[in-house]
């Protein structure tokens, strides 16, 4: 493990703190501790896009858990952590897997709703809680055994410290890591990160866990220390106080929780000298802080220095840039098959009865009017929706039909999308390598450790990332914040991404989108070379030199049903294809 | 009608225009080329403004617009078209239809223009209460242009009017843009499709990284080599 200078710095700073200050700010500073715990956690599952308004009911838990073990059994609270963050976890687990399918603002309330409920258990059970009088007289913190008792506040410090620098480094661990970008793409883009093999629920699953197992570790500290528990852990200005210090501090950064937590815990003891005003003058300062640093300290600090943007991993030197992650675009013969898929959306049907199946290496292009239901096919084969009827099988046809799409994506179908096809905040260099997370083996311990083989791993998907980008063309704007890029540049973007996964089977919604003749025919050459690979294509444009000039076939919808099926220049002179789609003006462009 | 003279906008530290300057006179029908990143989408933006320029002079009917916010430039008669399709999904055509008119707040005037709007696009009519968001492609853009004329606009800026349109649509659009023009109206039109757009244009204006670098009428942008080799493919 290595440290980098600025970590040993922080660190020796802080272990010279309690030798320097007196008791009443080491006192602050293990608070700040006590808290920088929960708030690390819910930090880690805000960077997943989940707010949990609850947060306090598993500090609370903890607390309860290893002060009950060590006032009833005599168990050394340091044993009663351990079983304090297994404990917060599991339920954390138990009550993510009902509610993280929920989104937004209605998790926000299954979670607050949660922590009243564990404040009223709290509350009532009297005979383990004592009630509202709560429980005087915990045992203080020990290492493991009685000799081991904290008895002055710079040993609590100083375990406090360990656990801080711990919990720092687990979560930066995590947010830098393939996790830490799964996280990221859920957030900014759930449908794109499904559509490149991230499960958006397993995803925010392990992060709840993580910030539960945290809070848990940071609510036994506090009952040792403070020596009393009480149902008031569960009350929610302690979650707001958490909530203020991610936010506050620096939502999905590193270092902002840690921040926000010295800084949100000192700023209400300074006001202190403003008696009556306290509060108010504290809510004002929050106010403005918000106004003039909405995204929190870190932001602000980092917007003061020059930000000088890491460099971009060489592409591996010599011959083609490689699409196929692996070698092996799998699939067989036929590697998608659609039959008699049938899509009804109440009284509307967009899809009817409609069958073609896709060749190895082949580029078959899906024309029709704006409506006549491409982007639902899409959608059906690439699991974003349940056909009504019918089914679609992969290569060796396995069956798709029932699957979510990060498996169709692991079964090496991935697809680009026609609006919000990039992760808006991130550059396009990280764009391309959060969209490889389908290729990293590494588990949640190996990324935590950073073994050598992770370190390997991600050298290899940073290294793919911007041989994808120069395949693209985007090179130049590879540190560009992907909203920056202008319409054009975010589709070639979209199809970097959809490369990044190693696809077998390619679906191109209207790549050209945004280009002009001469991009186009970029793009053109690009989707040949793709094919070359070996990777099939499914091709969704309007611009018809392009289908014409590279599809080896074509089938038409129109209305949900598809009306033609055949070569592009059978297709051209379909009459029904001209009266339906291509318009008369289509002759001169032909050429 | 509208002028800009060096025009220099920034995000960031990043400059993305490095003087831009152009006329549109009015009844004329300008469009505006360049490659991908260019920065056409940003003058358009700068124009109805979404962008505060850093340095430069964007006039409209001699009056200096530059810094001051969309809605006021929207009152002084330019109508913003953004690229893709942008409306307002989850309400129907026709409230869609009044946002358009909003700034002008007289329900009298936005009855009849309505109407007006209503008889020049038969599809909007047939689709009047249903939710924005179920139209199909087509028939989103024919709307977000319609929701454009409904602020009684002097001079219109369309961004991208034919993205991810079928063949027929971008036939369909660009007959009523050319229709909408006959009818007196000043375009500026940012546009992929640059063979389409130059044969319907006045004149035209080539963008590459942040300027424009060519001006001409439509017929000699067409004839021009750069511009065969670099935006007409070929």
């Amino acid at each position: 493990m290595r440290l980098p200078a600025r970590a040993l710095a922080t660190l020796a700073v802080l272990a010279v703190v309690p030798f320097v200050l007196d008791d009443y700010y080491v006192h602050l500073l293990i608070m700040s501790g006590i808290f920088f715990l929960p708030s690390a956690g819910m930090n880690v599952l805000l960077a997943g896009g989940q707010l949990t308004l609850g947060h306090t009911a598993f500090f609370g838990i903890g607390a309860y858990t290893s002060g009950l073990l060590a006032l009833q059994w005599g168990l050394s609270p340091l044993y009663g952590m351990v079983v304090a963050a297994a404990l917060a976890a599991l339920v954390g687990y138990l009550l993510g897997t009902i509610t993280l399918r929920l989104r937004g603002a209605y998790f926000v309330l299954v979670t607050i709703g949660f922590a009243e409920v564990i404040r009223l258990v709290a509350t009532n059970w009297i005979e383990l809680t004592q009630g509202p009088l709560g429980l005087p007289g915990v045992p203080p913190f020990d290492l493991g055994r009685a000799a081991f008792t904290l008895t002055s506040k710079r040993q609590y410090y100083f375990v406090m410290l360990v656990l801080g620098a711990l919990t720092y480094a687990l979560c930066a661990r995590l947010l830098r890591s393939r996790f830490g970008r799964a996280l990221t793409a859920v957030r900014q883009n759930e449908n794109l990160a499904e559509s490149v093999g991230v499960s958006a629920y397993r995803t925010t699953l392990v992060a709840m866990v993580v910030a539960c197992a945290l809070a848990g570790v940071g609510g036994s500290f506090y009952g040792h220390y403070t020596q009393f528990l009480s149902p008031e852990l569960f009350a929610f200005y302690n979650t707001v106080t958490m909530v203020v210090m991610v936010v506050g501090g620096g939502q999905a950064t590193v270092a902002g929780p840690a921040l926000g937590a010295i800084v949100f815990t000192f700023l209400p003891e300074f006001l202190r000298v403003a008696a009556f005003y306290r509060m108010l003058i504290y809510g004002v300062i929050l106010l403005l802080a918000i106004m003039f640093m909405p995204r929190g300290i870190v932001d602000a600090l980092q917007r003061l220095r020059r930000r000088v943007p890491a460099s971009v991993a060489e592409p591996p030197a010599g011959g083609e840039p490689l699409v196929v992650a692996d070698g092996r675009p799998a699939g067989g013969d036929t590697p998608l098959v659609v039959e008699h898929v049938t899509v009804q959306f109440g009284g509307l049907t967009a899809l009817s009865d409609v069958t073609f199946s896709l060749a190895r290496r082949e580029i078959l292009a899906l024309i029709g009017p704006n409506g006549a239901g491409k982007t639902t096919a899409f959608h059906v084969i690439t699991g974003f929706l349940r056909p009504t009827t019918g089914r679609v099988l992969g290569g060796a046809r396995i069956d798709l039909t029932s699957l979510p799409p990060h498996e169709v994506c692991r079964q090496g179908l991935v697809r680009m999308f026609q609006k919000a096809s990039v992760f808006p905040e991130c550059s396009a260099i990280n764009n391309v390598t959060i969209a490889g997370h389908r290729l990293g083996r590494a588990g949640f311990w190996a990324l935590v450790f950073n073994t050598r083989a992770t370190r390997r791993e991600e050298a290899a998907l940073a290294a793919r990332a911007a041989s994808l980008l120069q395949f693209t063309g985007l090179t130049g704007r590879a540190h560009e914040v992907a909203s920056n890029l202008s319409y054009g540049e975010q589709r070639l973007l979209g199809l970097a991404i959809a490369l990044a996964p190693g696809p077998a089977v390619l679906l191109l919604d209207e790549p050209a989108a945004g280009l002009n003749p001469a991009e186009t025919q970029r793009v053109m050459a690009l989707i040949q070379q793709i094919r070359a690979q070996g990777v099939s294509v499914l091709l969704v444009e309007h611009d018809m030199k392009l289908v014409m000039g590279i599809s080896d076939r074509i089938v038409v919808l129109n209305h949900g049903q598809k009306i033609a099926e055949g070569r592009p220049a059978e297709i051209q002179r379909d009459p029904d294809v001209i009266r339906a789609y291509l318009g008369a003006g289509q002759a001169d462009a032909r050429a | 009608m509208l002028a800009l003279e060096d025009v220099r906008v920034a995000y960031g530290n990043v400059e993305v225009l490095r003087g831009v300057s152009l006329r549109v006179a009015a009844g004329e029908l300008v469009c505006l080329l360049g490659a991908n990143g260019a920065g056409k989408t940003t003058t358009a933006k700068t124009i109805s403004g979404l962008l505060r320029p850093r340095a430069g002079r964007v006039t409209f009917l001699d009056a200096r617009i530059d810094g001051r916010p969309a809605h006021a430039i929207l009152r002084a008669g330019i109508a913003h078209c953004p690229e893709g399709r942008r409306i307002f999904p989850e309400m129907t055509v026709r409230e869609n239809l009044e946002m358009g008119a909003f700034v002008r707040g007289r329900a009298a005037r936005t009855a009849e223009d309505l109407e007006r709007v209503l008889e020049r696009f038969p599809v909007l009519r047939q689709r009047a209460n249903q939710l924005g968001g179920t139209l199909s492609g087509g028939e989103q853009q024919m709307l977000a242009i319609a929701r454009a004329l409904m602020s009684g606009p002097k001079l219109l800026v369309l961004d991208e009017p034919s993205l991810g349109l079928s063949p027929t649509m971008v036939e369909t659009t660009f007959e009523l843009i050319t229709e909408i023009r006959r009818e007196g109206m000043t375009v500026l039109m940012v546009e992929q499709n640059a063979y389409l757009a130059l044969r319907m244009a006045d004149r035209g204006y080539v963008m590459e990284t942040g300027r424009t670098v060519l001006e001409g009428t439509a017929r000699a942008l067409l004839d021009n080599e750069h511009v065969r080799r670099a935006y007409l493919g070929g």
